[in-house]
């Protein structure tokens, strides 16, 4: 069964649309780029698949059931790393693992052995006692990931994790993502690094001002556009150029 | 804005503009009222107790250690915002005539304050006949260039840190204050007196030799200006509602073994808990609300009087702890958590129920104290309770809902 369906969905903030009838799927065993400008529509349509906002039509379905079906069935199949980092002021490092425990009904010992790992991969452990509402712009990002990395769902939804990471992290960050995906993980991921998507993502979707202009694997994509061995990073500059002529 | 002088009077008015803003709905109608009131029952007093007073009162010990306190504290305001720390950095060579404005308009609010304790403090000082060497206009001439003094030593720190801790600054400066009054006071020799002149100059001296050259400490100014206007926009927020208001949190350390304790069922009772312990808007107000209101409740006649005194407490401890989850509102992933946001609505209830019986009880019980009998007691516990649970049942419930629409 598609793992995400989104069907012709168009939505936005007022009653005018920011995004128009899109459509895509990801499977199982299935890494999504979602590229596009700033304002493209990208977080916007992040938004309708976390059920944040209510599409003005289409449907989007997870494992063939939508949001209002059973919210809570629907949200514990997703995870999400936000493009801002967004801390509890409150809550140390380790309290926001903690939680995020509670809150997804994760079995004591696996959130135990699980949130070591990482913290101890993103080399956190030692700050797992601090509030994170100090730490770097890296660092927050850091603890986002952990926090959705540690719930393991089918389906993971990464806005644009790559700003302020360092280069090691970003580079376990992708190892991680490859392991979950061997699993049986979807993940849709927005990004500007098109040289990195460009190798880790199975398949792209360019979003551009609110409409998918092109969408599939990149040799797809060169066939579409006429533009054999292109990498990602010119097909996606003419793509969006010959869309603003 | 072209020169550092129209900087200055622009962030000066931008300052008062919001002092005055939130000033209107601080001193409101009732408060004004309160305040009338409150000022008139205090001169009364006042006024026996000077009658009562016994001449064995060690009056010029308590003026010197006042006054030294006064004139010691307060820092210079430098008005500065948080992006400064950027924004003005280019500037820092050319900032001298800002940081001599800041310090003038500080001395003068000061004066202002340190004027008003004076007029309190006259009557003390002409009753025990301190005028006789030092005049009172004299007095006060010698507390407001000790201020300017002080205000000085505070500037000298905005542009150097850690050559002295502010603790032991604190100490030298407010001990050779006191010493300097109490010797002056007390008709000490002028050999005397002049010691402690001479060492809080040497002092300063000290200070400036050291801090010459340094740069402006840009980071610590920027952060004590903003706590300033932090707990301004905290004490307005009791009245109304303050947008840019800054969650001031702590990490209470001592509190970890306690929510250790407490077993959490759910995500909103974890992040709850948590937030009442460690943002400064809800345990720290508690506590003040609790003592304060218990002291009212105490200090007003008659049955009738405690029951609205309590209830009015009740009202507002709730109506303070009730919003404790809404600067979660519009966090992103408190929303996509997978639960119903029916807990969220529980878990508050729940704690406000902890809360407000914690208050019946301990307004009902230091009635004991004043002698009310227990027939008294009953009904006031009785009345606080059935209030309690009306207001967290219907009135919370009700706005809660209200805000989940949003």
């Amino acid at each position: 069964m598609t793992l995400l369906h989104v069907q012709d969905v168009s939505g936005g903030y007022t009653r005018q649309p920011v995004i128009k009838d899109v459509s895509f799927t990801i499977e199982k065993h299935q890494l999504v780029g979602l590229i596009g400008l700033n304002g493209a529509g990208k977080s916007t349509t992040i938004k309708h698949i976390l059920g944040l906002l209510k599409p003005l039509k289409g449907e989007i379905l997870i494992n063939g059931r939508n949001f209002d079906a059973d919210p809570t069935v629907y949200r514990s199949s997703l995870s999400y790393v936000p493009e801002t980092p967004m801390i509890y002021d409150e809550l140390t490092l380790q309290e926001h693992l903690e939680m995020t425990a509670l809150a997804y009904n994760i079995p004591e010992n696996d959130f135990k052995q699980r949130s070591e790992e990482l913290l101890k991969t993103f080399r956190l452990y030692e700050k797992r006692n601090y509030f994170p509402s100090t730490f770097s712009k890296g660092m927050k990002q850091k603890v986002m990931i952990i926090c959705s990395l540690i719930v393991q769902p089918q389906l993971y939804i990464i806005d644009e994790p790559f700003l302020g990471l360092d280069p090691i992290a970003i580079n376990d960050l992708l190892e991680i993502l490859k392991v979950e995906k061997e699993k049986g993980a979807g993940i849709l991921m927005s990004t500007h690094i098109l040289s990195t998507a460009q190798i880790y993502c199975d398949s792209f979707i360019i979003l551009h001002e609110g409409v998918i202009i092109a969408k599939g694997t990149l040799s797809e994509l060169q066939k579409q556009y006429n533009l054999p061995n292109a990498s990602l990073d010119e097909i996606y500059i003419y793509a969006t150029k010959e869309k603003s002529i | 804005m072209r020169t550092v002088k129209q900087l200055w009077s622009s962030r000066y008015k931008s300052y008062l503009k919001e002092i005055s803003k939130y000033g209107r709905y601080i001193l409101n109608d009732h408060i004004k009222f309160v305040l009338v009131f409150g000022f008139g029952g205090g001169a009364y007093y006042y006024q026996q107790l000077l009658k009562t007073i016994s001449l064995d009162f060690p009056a010029v010990l308590f003026i010197s250690i006042v006054f030294a306190l006064l004139v010691t504290t307060g820092q210079l305001t430098t008005y500065f915002k948080g992006p400064d720390l950027y924004y003005l950095l280019p500037l820092e060579k050319r900032m001298k005539g800002y940081f001599i404005r800041s310090y003038f308009i500080t001395f003068l609010v000061q004066a202002y304050l340190l004027l008003m304790f004076l007029g309190v403090i006259y009557p003390i000082y002409k009753k025990f006949l301190l005028g006789e060497t030092t005049s009172f206009i004299v007095f006060i001439i010698i507390i407001f260039l000790l201020k300017a003094y002080h205000l000085f030593v505070s500037f000298l720190h905005t542009s150097n840190k850690g050559i002295v801790n502010r603790g032991l600054d604190y100490c030298v400066r407010s001990i050779g204050s006191f010493f300097f009054l109490f010797s002056l006071l007390s008709k000490w020799n002028n050999f005397i007196v002049c010691i402690p002149i001479i060492c809080l100059a040497v002092y300063a001296i000290l200070i400036q030799t050291i801090s010459q050259n340094k740069r402006v400490q840009w980071e610590r100014n920027v952060k004590l200006d903003t706590s300033r206007l932090a707990s301004f926009y905290r004490f307005a927020n009791l009245f109304t509602d303050v947008p840019s208001i800054q969650q001031q949190v702590r990490r209470r350390k001592w509190a970890d073994p306690i929510l250790k304790k407490i077993k959490t069922k759910n995500a909103a009772d974890y992040l709850l808990v948590r937030t009442f312990i460690r943002n400064g808007n809800y345990l720290s107000m508690f506590i003040r609300q609790l003592f304060v209101g218990a002291f009212v409740v105490y200090l007003v006649p008659t049955v009738i009087g405690k029951l609205i005194i309590g209830v009015l407490f009740l009202y507002m401890i709730g109506i303070q702890n009730m919003a404790i989850l809404k600067q979660y509102n519009y966090h992103m992933l408190w929303k996509i958590y997978p639960y119903t946001n029916d807990e969220n609505k529980k878990s508050i209830s729940t704690l406000l129920y902890i809360l407000l019986l914690i208050c019946s009880v301990v307004f009902s019980v230091i009635v004991l104290f004043k002698g009310m009998t227990a027939l008294n007691v009953l009904l006031l516990i009785i009345v606080y309770m059935v209030f309690s649970v009306w207001f967290i049942k219907f009135y919370v419930s009700k706005r809660l809902s209200q805000s989940q629409k949003l």
